[in-house]
């Protein structure tokens, strides 16, 4: 892994959604590691060790609550952001209850990702540390 | 409006198909108005004067509305009448259709007469019509009670997003049973809750990959997965939307994972086709009872 890099996963069955985000937050000078479920992601989360997760909520395998109450329990300083194309959904409002730290309404918009991102660089991060 | 719903008017009639109605669509917009179809149109000449002036123009050099003043057919003030509304663009579907041969004027002046009496309605009053009032007018869900206000809601949602990402002009045809999927995709997704909803589209090859193009704006080239993912999200962007616009009326939807398939339709208990025709091809709107 490079350093210096803020470090993303992004979790959506979709892979439209996960090349656009991906490439979206390259161009925000980010190092993006990807996983396509809810099981996945877990996996992926503590061999990634990332800044920060986007991750969708309604997926196969696992679906994004159990997959953010499983990243809680391995971390609980993990930074999750919830993508759902349900801005009110009660699933929602469980992810924050959760633990979730933000959402974002799918389809997200450039300025959404950028604020989270600007967001967690002001903050130390291990990484870059 | 008037364009898109004169347009379906010709489609349900039968009086064009709908290749020749997309093909129409992508030139109505850029059709200089003629004075022939906008007299017809008006009710100042028939199509027969209008051919009448059309022949006369091959041994004058004169305008045509000049010389359709010269035959008595129209006064001055009936011109000027005219040329004042060449700008207004509720005929260029017409005037793409004679052009291009698929409706003599005799039959679009028939088509405009019976079109008028069915509407009771102007072209003006039509243009200023929604998509929910369009799919209202035309879409017959009476037998469904509650659950035929759902159908009306969605495809109206569905049209109105069909334009912001895809499509200026959708064509909606009447709904019709389901029936079988040959030779198609489906890209389906159920809407779960206090309302129940299976969603679908169903589509051949070439218009799945062209609404992947134009809603994901990526270089696609195949039918592969993010094709599919492209048009799935589509679909998933509009059925969200829906559940917020329930929310905000009370009602807790859910969303259930989108599901890709060729040539295969789900069990459903009872469901409807409604036929959409884009520039970017023919797609069919599946909406049925969802569990």
């Amino acid at each position: 892994m490079e350093e210096n890099k803020t470090r993303i996963l992004i979790c959506d069955d979709s892979s439209l959604i996960r090349k656009q985000l991906k490439d979206l937050l390259i161009n925000m000078n980010c190092e993006v590691v990807e996983a396509v479920n809810g099981k996945e992601v877990v996996e992926i989360y503590q061999e990634a060790q990332p800044d920060v997760v986007f991750m969708d909520i309604v997926m196969p395998e696992a679906d994004g609550l159990e997959a953010l109450k499983k990243i809680k329990e391995y971390d609980l300083e993990a930074k999750v952001v919830m993508l759902s194309s349900i801005g009110t959904s009660t699933k929602l409002i469980q992810a924050l209850k959760s633990g979730a730290m933000d959402f974002i309404q799918k389809p997200y918009t450039a300025e959404q990702i950028s604020k989270v991102i600007s967001n967690i660089r002001q903050v130390p991060i291990a990484s870059s540390l | 409006m008037f364009n898109q719903h004169f347009g379906q008017y010709l489609l349900n009639e039968k009086k064009i198909t709908s290749e020749q109605l997309v093909e129409v669509m992508e030139y109505e917009r850029s059709a200089r108005i003629k004075l022939g179809v906008l007299a017809i149109n008006a009710g100042f000449m028939t199509a027969e004067q209008v051919e009448n002036v059309h022949h006369l123009q091959r041994v004058k050099d004169k305008r045509f509305g000049e010389l359709a003043v010269e035959q008595g057919y129209i006064t001055y003030a009936q011109l000027e009448d005219l040329l004042e509304n060449q700008h207004c663009r509720h005929l260029g579907l017409s005037q793409v259709i004679v052009d291009k041969g698929y409706l003599s004027l005799a039959q679009l002046e028939e088509v405009l007469a019976s079109y008028k009496g069915d509407t009771q309605q102007t072209g003006e009053e039509i243009d200023r019509m929604d998509f929910d009032e369009a799919a209202r007018k035309l879409l017959d869900f009476s037998s469904e009670g509650a659950q035929g206000e759902v159908y009306q809601d969605y495809i109206a949602l569905l049209q109105r997003n069909i334009v912001r990402f895809l499509d200026v002009a959708p064509l909606i045809g009447k709904n019709e049973n389901v029936g079988a999927i040959n030779n198609q995709w489906l890209i389906y997704q159920r809407i779960a809750g206090e309302i129940n909803l299976f969603t679908g589209l169903a589509m051949n090859d070439e218009a799945l990959l062209e609404i992947a193009r134009k809603y994901s704006g990526e270089e696609l080239t195949e039918i592969d997965a993010l094709a599919k993912d492209s048009v799935a999200e589509f679909l998933n962007m509009v059925n969200g939307i829906f559940c917020v616009n329930a929310s905000n009326q009370g009602m807790e939807l859910d969303l259930q994972l989108q599901k890709v398939v060729q040539d295969q339709m789900p069990a459903l208990e009872k469901g409807y086709r409604i036929p959409i025709a884009l520039t970017l091809g023919k797609i069919d709107v599946i909406v049925a009872v969802g569990e």
